[in-house]
């Protein structure tokens, strides 16, 4: 209470008149006329001061209620208000002005709230309030409608982005994919290229060895030719030296027939002496056969018959000398003959077997020439050769540098890929804060699509998945929404329905892809993702349907 | 509550009113305005200190209070249509909105309730639905599994028609 206050003056001026009075009333004797005015008066004063105190409580009342009202506490209220007076009055007034005060206030607040999170339809109940609150209120709820106008608009706005992103996302996870397989492809096209390159330039190195060889080879052929003409040249001089031999012998041959010839010539007279000598000695003994039958007389021709007799038996002699050495001479010339036929024979022989050399020789002098000119041929062809696969070893080396470059064109590009594909998957965070089930749809999609990548970039090598922590067909975003409360609006759509098999197909299919992949059985995990793609597309195409048409 | 009867007589206040009224965390009243008192017909001594339920109506389904029950103290507004009985047997019907009050350290002090006055058109759909509610929460022997029921059966009821239950009762 503020002593300062009227009320408490006026409280002060009854005690004090309460005091005056009893005071007076005690002086003056309470039986006197005056004491009993005073003690009267003091009476009067008494009930002042009571009522007083009454009215002191209430406004204290008011002033409590007041004062949390002014601070902004708008739940106080006066309680055990009593009797009709202005006072009561007040504080009913009081607390209805707090009721409407509150009132406002709380719809005002509660409306705001439901506004933030969307719900405009929850207007301020202006019913109940009166005056400017009713008006105010209004007010508030034209300001909401237009809020609920911007919002639809807006939702409209933000749903086309959404989709727009999500299609964004879809293509870029396409076009992240189809590079996954690109690279992959240009992969293998890089390893084989480098391989053919390493091949050929083996080859390159095996031509030029080759080429090389019959390089030397057509030289040593060259040399050989040369060898077989100087043989050629050899042996027909050695023929000719046969020939001259030939000759000779066949010459001597006749020379000895002709000294055969000639001694038989001889033996025949030799033969003629034998006679002539035998007759003589004949001669020379009838002589002397005569000359002694003639005694004497006969003695001296005894003597000439004896001489004649000597020389005939030395003529005999000397002839069969001869004869005897004849003889000899013609075994000798026998033997020369004969060894001269064979000679002669021997040289024919070796004539005949050079003859059929030189002819064998100038054969393979012939074959010595062509091998010749076909190794020259082969090693020029060779050496072309050896050009061409050089030729061919650059190419491919080409090739191999350009699908290197291709590899880092391809790798570069899908960086970019997943730099816009992280910016739209943060646009698509932004953009899909609220639930809504066509969000929900939307965001399914792409999480589908993404699914659908991981999992190429796992089979091509770029990443490692775990299928222990992958989402299944119960905890995705798609399946949580799907067995959830909100689902329950699209049951009666076909695409709803049809949607359960594909999407559980879509993650067993992945999951066991992913355990393939790890376990290494590549065409097992090929196998399963292109199960899991085909379900995909139908999983996509079931939400399209369901976007385009809700219920 | 000494007094069970029912008149059958409908009480009405004025469109420009509210019925206010104030409960600590138990559901005990600490406040009631004027109108409360002249609608209900007790005298503000009578009510303080009392729990709520001395205007509770027998034709009120368990179910929408133990719905505004969980939603108060789930710290969210609610709205509900009640009907109400006065001391006399009188009834009355009331759009309440609900509101936790909060300190200004955020904690729940209480519960606030302002009550509106009910378009007549809307009353009688309102009592069609209670009737269903009520009548499936007697088909239960046990009170909790005939609230669970009941509550099963407006949820039920709510999507069907594909709206919650706060877009219900604001666009009756």
């Amino acid at each position: 209470m503020n002593s300062l206050s009227s009320v408490s003056k006026a409280g002060f001026a009854g005690a004090l008149i309460l005091v005056l009075g009893l005071g007076g009333g005690v002086v003056l004797g309470p039986l006197s006329r005056d004491g009993a005015l005073c003690l009267l008066i003091a009476l009067l004063a008494l009930a002042q001061v009571y009522w007083l105190r009454h009215a002191v409580r209430q406004i204290d009342k008011a002033l409590h209620a007041l004062g949390h009202a002014a601070d902004g506490h708008l739940s106080v209220r006066v309680l055990n208000i009593s009797g009709a007076g202005s006072l009561p009055a007040m504080l009913r007034s009081l607390n209805r002005l707090l009721d409407q005060t509150e009132a406002f206030a709380k719809e005002a607040n509660d409306a705001m709230k439901a506004g933030a999170e969307g719900r405009f339809f929850r207007h301020i109940l202006s019913k109940g309030l009166r005056g400017e609150f009713a008006q105010y209120a209004q007010r508030v709820n034209q300001a909401l409608d237009v809020m609920a106008d911007n919002h639809g608009k807006l939702s409209v706005l933000n749903k086309r982005i959404l989709e727009s992103s999500v299609n964004i996302s879809v293509t870029v996870n396409e076009g992240a994919m189809a590079n996954a397989r690109i690279t992959s492809g240009i992969r293998m096209a890089r390893d084989e290229a480098q391989g053919m390159a390493a091949a050929t330039e083996e080859m390159v190195a095996s031509v030029q060895e080759i080429s090389q060889r019959s390089e030397e080879a057509a030289q040593l052929s060259s040399e050989a030719q040369a060898m077989t003409e100087d043989g050629q040249q050899s042996m027909n001089s050695a023929m000719s030296e046969f020939q001259a031999i030939e000759s000779t012998v066949n010459d001597a041959a006749n020379r000895v027939e002709a000294l055969s010839r000639a001694s038989e010539a001889i033996v025949e007279i030799l033969s003629s002496i034998e006679e002539i000598a035998a007759q003589t000695n004949l001669l020379a003994l009838n002589a002397t056969i005569e000359a002694a039958r003639a005694g004497d007389a006969g003695k001296g021709f005894a003597v000439v018959a004896g001489e004649v007799k000597t020389l005939s038996n030395q003529t005999a002699r000397a002839t069969e000398d001869i004869g005897r050495r004849i003889n000899n001479l013609r075994n000798e010339m026998e033997g020369i003959s004969s060894s001269m036929l064979m000679g002669t024979e021997a040289i024919a022989k070796g004539r005949h077997a050079m003859e059929e050399m030189g002819h064998r020789m100038s054969g393979i002098g012939q074959l010595v020439r062509e091998t010749t000119t076909r190794m020259e041929d082969v090693a020029s062809i060779l050496s072309q050769q050896t050009a061409a696969s050089k030729e061919i070893s650059d190419g491919i080396q080409h090739v191999a540098a350009q699908a290197s470059d291709n590899v880092e064109a391809i790798d570069q590009s899908s960086g970019a890929l997943d730099h816009v594909e992280k910016q739209v998957t943060e646009l698509l965070d932004l953009l899909s804060v609220d639930d809504s089930p066509e969000r929900t749809l939307l965001m399914a999609k792409v999480d589908h699509v993404l699914w659908r990548r991981k999992l190429i970039d796992m089979l091509v090598g770029r990443i490692e998945l775990d299928a222990e922590t992958a989402a299944n067909e119960a905890t995705c975003r798609l399946g949580k929404w799907y067995h959830g409360p909100q689902a329950q609006t699209y049951a009666g759509n076909p695409a709803f329905r049809e949607l359960a098999e594909p999407h559980k197909v879509v993650h067993q299919a992945g999951l066991a892809a992913i355990r393939a992949h790890k376990e290494r059985r590549p065409q097992e995990a090929q196998q399963l993702f292109e199960q899991m793609d085909a379900a995909s597309s139908q999983v996509l195409s079931c939400l399209d349907r369901l976007v385009a048409q809700p219920a | 509550m000494e007094n069970r009867t029912l008149t059958g007589i409908e009480r009405h206040f004025r469109d420009d009113e509210l019925i206010v009224s104030k409960t600590d965390l138990q559901g005990r009243i600490t406040y009631c305005n004027d109108v409360f008192m002249r609608m209900a017909g007790y005298k503000e001594s009578e009510l303080l200190d009392k729990p709520h339920s001395i205007v509770r109506h027998p034709d009120m389904p368990r179910c929408v209070f133990k719905l505004l029950w969980d939603t108060i103290e789930s710290g969210k507004e609610i709205f509900a249509y009640v009907i109400n009985r006065a001391k006399n047997g009188d009834h009355y019907w009331v759009f309440a909105h609900v509101t936790p009050d909060i300190d200004a350290n955020g904690r729940v002090t209480g519960y606030h309730s302002n009550r509106r006055t009910v378009d007549s058109r809307v009353v009688p759909l309102v009592q069609g639905l209670y009737a269903q509610l009520l009548a499936e929460e007697a088909r239960h022997s046990d009170r909790k599994a005939g609230i669970a029921a009941a509550t099963a059966m407006l949820v039920q009821t709510l999507t069907a028609k594909g709206v919650s239950y706060e877009q219900f009762v604001l666009g009756l």
